[in-house]
């Protein structure tokens, strides 16, 4: 039994090359009338644009400090500019940022860590900056020695 | 945010800053630690959008503050008008203001 190809695209099995557009209407097209397409065709989809390695929004858990620890993750969101990738903490505005995610990542970790240590050390704070700090403590503690 | 921009924020807003893995700033108004904000120490340009809304600030004042148009007082002034900053009782400056004067 012989397996077809479905090509999906605006054109036909030219699509099915390298590079291949799908159609602008962002729907799909078989190069088989539909009544021809055999009930064993596997579909191609051919991509329009790159697909980004970053993910729009992750999990944080791992903050790699000997005197704290995370109590629960961390949600963040990423942003991607020419040449900086950025991860923020939206809740309360804080980030880091590098070339890369793992850069970004390892830069938040320190952000956050210092931060927790500063807000604590600090005596008067504004109420942004004592709520920043309650929440930073619904999230990180102390390790136990 | 190149560095050079991120630093005449520094020196105007008078930030108390510390060099850790990062280059931490703090802004404090009357002894209180008001906002916070940081680059890193490498030459990637900074996310200027994010520096902007730890500032509390919106484009325009941002923009401002980077070139002539936004002081260190007007910064103070937007952050009590966002009542981020909250001013000591005005009655007790009066008060001492009062109690300075010379008897006639």
């Amino acid at each position: 039994m012989a397996t077809a190809a479905v090509a999906i695209g605006p054109r036909g099995p030219e699509d099915l090359k390298p590079g291949a557009k799908d159609t602008e209407a962002g729907g799909w097209q078989t190069a088989l009338p539909p009544d021809k397409v055999p009930d064993n065709a596997f579909p191609i989809v051919a991509v329009r644009k790159r697909i980004s390695a970053i993910p729009r929004e992750m999990q944080f858990g791992a903050l790699q400090s000997p005197t704290l620890r995370l109590t629960k993750s961390i949600p963040l969101k990423t942003e991607k500019t020419k040449d900086t990738v950025s991860v923020v903490w939206e809740d309360i505005g804080e980030f880091g940022y590098g070339g890369t995610l793992s850069e970004a990542i390892f830069d938040f970790a320190a952000t956050v860590t210092e931060l927790y240590a500063t807000l604590s050390e600090k005596e008067s704070l504004s109420d942004d900056l004592l709520r920043v700090k309650t929440r930073l403590s619904e999230y990180i503690e102390l390790r136990p020695r | 945010m190149k560095a050079h921009e991120f630093e005449k924020i520094v020196n105007k807003l008078d930030l108390e800053v510390r060099n850790s893995r990062d280059r931490l700033a703090w802004f404090e108004y009357e002894g209180t630690t008001v906002v916070r904000t940081k680059r890193s120490h490498g030459n990637k340009e900074a996310p200027g959008h994010l520096i902007r809304q730890q500032l509390k600030l919106n484009e325009k004042q941002m923009t401002g503050l980077i070139s002539c148009t936004v002081s260190k007082d007007d910064y103070i002034d937007i952050l009590t008008r966002k009542k981020i900053i909250v001013p000591k009782s005005p009655q007790i400056v009066q008060s001492s203001k009062v109690g300075k004067k010379k008897p006639g």
